[in-house]
């Protein structure tokens, strides 16, 4: 049932930062498509207005059923993402199944399905998160998906599920203790790629323990937990694809190994630089024209941006995506309900994540990952999720009022 | 249910993230500020660097024509094996594969399959590889351009040829190569990261200039006679060489120049190096007998004798200081007109001593001994005659018979058409027009005279005394019946550089044009150490010049300009009417 009155609760800022994002990547990837394979442009458009439909239909469902659905979307999402891993397939990358003309990511849908069972798992805490008994279901739910990503393998989109938990926990509230005890383990992996920077590590951590007078088994678990971290990675690292390695390698020195990955980065700088503060102009770009830039319609479509409407274009699109998720914060802000506190946060940390780490790669601040940009990058599952989620958004925002 | 501790400490955790949010956004910024503001610069140079290449775009080269527009030198489309190694996967079994083809070494092929970005496997192909080979990928068939000479070996050293980088390296393609080779353009191409080349219509661009066509004084079909009656004299008589000219002595065009043995300008490599050379101009002998002719002309200009002077009392010996110069046959006593006509060496020098060595000097010179005749040809000579100052007195004696100066086929031959033009020298001349690719005549050559060697009425007496020389004299193999022939035959010893004459080593030449008193074709015949039989001019050239003379003149078109004033006389040649010997 809808009431007249109440339509004015949908937000129209967000649906028109929306709908003009989506507006400049269709242009951008009918550049970057133009002279390749134009039919992408062609199903993109198509995805966009499917996408559409679900953003417009979603707001008007009832929150019962997102709420009561939550658990079995999530564990369906975790079914078809097993899918792929038992189909044959063609090519090595187990990412997708298939169907007549569409390529099926279960992988987007379990971000979907990620967000749901943890704002749900939070609405039910009332007090801040100070046990860490607490957090065992959420690391579960979080974990099983990741791995199964990993196992694809596909380091890049694996690494939004843990990041989706730490939006949602920033939102709910953590005791100090624990997030040390979340923190510390990911510094021991980033120390623990040399001995000598971990053993270092560890010796402060000690001392910060000797000092921080916390209970015995707090501390011991504490030590425990990066002990293990610290010894697991370097064998873990061995164990990575050589391109994962490459990719993590590449970031650091992008001009060593101009024809291997960090050529990505090379040729998405040499685009972006090239196209100056005005651009070359659309359907201009000489670089992703010419296949010098990789994966220009899905990964590096910013790029593609930068190259054609400069710096200028840039810096449009750059403030759309930052008025989009401060929209969406400002939703929350009103939202009375916790649990569409929840899930807001866990949208808008997906959308910061995905937005961020995929321009920061594009301009060589952040590894070479392979994440979509949303709402511009071509890609079914994605672009439909995206607006599936903005959905979401309009819906808790419609109904902002209700506990 | 919410307390206000709460909610204020959610309003600061948005502060926050906003701010953040913001922060990056900050950041982001900056950096692409950074990259294409202040590092522009760079990333469009690397672009433009790495998406462009400048390529040279080759002009069509001119064509070469003979006389009658019948194509000597043209260009033909060919194909070119080559190879983009960094597309080959397999680089060793294809260098295995390429190698088992016939096109090069393994090893070669194999290095430059590692090394190179581009290679030429094999250029100019002249069979279709085998499908296999083109199958590979990275191994690719071009279009390419080779110059072509349709009639081969026929005017080799003459036109000369072109090296792969189609810039002309002997012959007139040497000599007229910016003229033939136009102006190469150039153009800027897209380059995918393949290394695929793009045009790209926004790019600068520069079209290449056409080379201009050039039409020869050359007749294709004298030269073809030439070679080939050249070519069986050349094997009857086991002769090194031989070098035959045909000219125009009214105008001074080349209508033939052959050398044998030539080469196939086609493949030009496949030759000794020393078959390149054009010997008409660039291979230097004494010229003997056929000399004779300045002596003559000095001393009737400086009117020393009439023509029935006893010149030589019959002796056939006279002395030069210690040395006997003598008569190669015995002869009664000769006048002034049967010494030509009997080549005598004896009456030779006796004349130039009564001419003076500083003015015979001045006569070799005039006649265009001992300087280039402007022929536009590579690696012409230039001559020997010395100082007459430095010669010796019997120096002075061989120069009047031939002995003792080196000269130049053509300048010979030259020398003769200055009596064949009542005495006016002229500049040979290869070029006939020049045309622009579009079809307009750009410049008409025409004929130039160097100086008068000799008055009029000399070069009427010269003429008669060179038409008896065939008719009764030394010549007489080079008779034809119905036409008047003024020739002189030459019997050269070649000196060697260290042991000197007397080895049995000649050049025997015959020159002569015909009709005897308004000539129209001058032929010089030099037949290069004749070994089977006589190896006197003639007996080995003379014969060659009526052969080649009488093949002309079946060519209607000569038959027609050569006969047109002497139709009174009613005796067109159309067949193999040959004068009975002796």
């Amino acid at each position: 049932m809808i009431e007249k009155e109440r339509l004015r609760f949908i937000d129209r800022p967000l649906i028109i930062f929306t709908l003009s994002i989506s507006a400049i990547g269709l242009l951008m990837i009918y550049s970057a498509t133009q002279t390749t394979n134009i039919n992408l442009f062609y199903k993109q458009i198509l995805w966009s207005i499917i996408g559409v439909f679900f953003m417009f239909g979603i707001i008007f469902i009832s929150r019962k059923y997102l709420y009561t659905f939550s658990y079995w979307i999530y564990i369906i999402s975790l079914i078809l993402l097993t899918l792929p891993l038992f189909l044959e397939h063609s090519s090595q990358a187990k990412r997708w199944i298939d169907f007549y003309f569409f390529q099926f990511q279960p992988s987007e849908f379990a971000k979907l399905g990620l967000i749901l069972a943890l704002a749900v798992y939070f609405s039910t805490k009332k007090e801040i998160i100070s046990h860490p008994g607490e957090l065992a279901l959420p690391f579960i739910l979080t974990l099983v998906p990741f791995l199964l990503v990993l196992i694809e393998p596909d380091l890049g989109t694996a690494i939004i599920f843990p990041a989706i938990l730490i939006f949602i926990l920033s939102v709910k509230g953590v005791r100090s203790k624990l997030i040390l005890f979340i923190l510390t383990p990911v510094l021991s992996f980033f120390t623990a790629f040399h001995w000598l920077s971990w053993i270092i590590f560890i010796i402060i951590l000690i001392i910060f323990l000797s000092l921080y007078r916390q209970s015995f088994v707090y501390s011991f678990s504490l030590f425990g937990a990066n002990s293990i971290v610290g010894t697991a990675t370097p064998i873990v690292w061995r164990h990575l694809k050589p391109y994962q390695q490459q990719r993590i390698l590449s970031f650091l020195n992008p001009g060593a190994d101009p024809r291997g990955s960090g050529w990505h980065i090379l040729q998405s700088k040499i685009a972006i630089g090239s196209g100056g503060i005005w651009g070359k102009g659309f359907l201009q770009g000489t670089q992703h024209k010419l296949f010098f830039l990789p994966e220009q319609h899905t990964d590096f479509i910013f790029s593609v941006l930068g190259e054609e409407w400069g710096l200028i274009g840039a810096l449009v699109v750059l403030t759309l995506f930052l008025l989009l998720i401060v929209r969406i914060i400002t939703i929350m802000r009103s939202t009375r309900s916790e649990w569409g506190i929840f899930l807001l946060s866990g949208i808008a940390g997906y959308l910061i994540f995905q937005i961020f780490m995929n321009i920061g790669m594009c301009i060589n601040i952040l590894p070479v990952v392979g994440i979509p940009l949303p709402f511009m990058s071509y890609g079914g599952s994605q672009t439909i999720l995206s607006f599936v989620l903005i959905g979401i958004v309009l819906n808790i925002g419609y109904n902002r009022y209700e506990y | 249910m919410i307390d206000n501790r709460r909610v204020k400490e959610k309003e600061i955790r948005i502060k926050i993230v906003i701010f953040l949010l913001i922060s990056i956004w900050v950041f982001f910024f900056a950096k692409l500020g950074y990259i294409q503001i202040f590092r522009k610069g760079y990333y469009s140079e690397k672009s433009q660097k790495q998406s462009v290449e400048k390529i040279i775009v080759w002009p069509e080269r001119g064509k070469i024509f003979d006389r009658n527009g019948k194509l000597i030198a043209t260009n033909v489309k060919t194909t070119t094996l080559v190879a983009f190694p960094r597309k080959i996967k397999d680089k060793k079994k294809t260098a295995l594969l390429l190698s088992e083809q016939g096109y090069g070494s393994f090893d070669k092929l194999y290095r430059d399959i590692k090394r190179k970005n581009f290679i030429y496997i094999k250029r100019n192909l002249e069979k279709k590889p085998p499908k296999k080979i083109k199958e590979i990928e990275g191994i690719d068939l071009l279009q390419d351009r080779k110059r072509f000479y349709p009639y081969g070996s026929l005017c080799s050293s003459l036109i000369g040829f072109v090296g792969t980088e189609y810039s002309g390296l002997e012959g007139l393609e040497f000599e007229f190569d910016t003229l033939l080779g136009g102006k190469p353009g150039w153009a800027h191409l897209q380059k995918s990261p393949m290394g695929l080349l793009y045009p790209h219509p926004a790019l600068p661009r520069k079209s290449p200039k056409s080379g201009k066509d050039i039409a020869l004084t050359i007749d294709i079909d004298i030269q073809s006679i030439v070679h080939s009656e050249l070519e069986k004299v050349i094997k009857s008589t086991s002769a090194k060489g031989g070098i035959v000219v045909v000219v125009n002595p009214r105008t001074g065009e080349i209508l033939a120049m052959v050398n044998v043995p030539g080469y196939d300008p086609n493949y030009p490599l496949q030759y000794d190096n020393k078959l390149w050379i054009n010997c008409a101009i660039s291979e230097l002998f004494e010229p003997g007998s056929t000399f004779k002719i300045v002596t003559a002309t000095a001393a009737l200009e400086e009117k020393l004798f009439n023509l029935d002077d006893i010149v030589e009392d019959g002796k056939g010996v006279t002395t030069v200081g210690r040395v006997k110069i003598k008569d190669a046959e015995k002869h009664g006593p000769l006048t002034f007109v049967e010494f030509v006509e009997h080549s005598s060496n004896v009456a030779a020098t006796k004349i130039a001593q009564k001419i003076g060595k500083k003015k015979f000097y001045c006569y070799i010179r005039a006649f265009g001994f001992g300087s280039r005749t402007k022929i536009r040809l590579p690696g012409e000579e230039k001559g020997f005659v010395g100082s007459p100052f430095h010669w010796t007195p019997l120096k002075f004696a061989t120069i009047s018979f031939g002995q003792g100066v080196s000269v130049t086929a053509l300048q010979l031959i030259y020398a003769y058409s200055a009596i064949a033009n009542d005495g006016v020298l002229l500049n040979p001349f290869l070029v006939r027009s020049i045309i622009s690719n579009k079809g307009d005549t750009l410049y008409t050559s025409t004929p130039v005279v160097v100086r008068r060697v000799m008055k009029e009425e000399t070069a009427q007496i010269l003429k008669d005394i060179l038409l008896g020389a065939v008719d009764s004299g030394t010549g007489k193999f080079a008779r034809i019946n119905g036409i008047d022939i003024a020739g002189k035959t030459g019997t050269a010893e070649k000196s060697k550089p260290v042991v000197g004459y007397g080895k049995g080593e000649y050049v025997a030449s015959f020159i002569g044009f015909l009709p005897a008193k308004t000539p129209q074709l001058l032929i010089g015949v030099f037949i290069d150490e004749p070994k089977e039989g006589l190896h006197w001019g003639g007996y080995v050239a003379a014969p060659l010049f009526r052969k080649i003379a009488q093949r002309i003149l079946y060519l209607d078109k000569y038959n027609d300009k050569i006969f047109n004033d002497h139709i009174a006389k009613g005796s067109r040649i159309k067949s193999d009417e040959t004068v009975k010997d002796n």
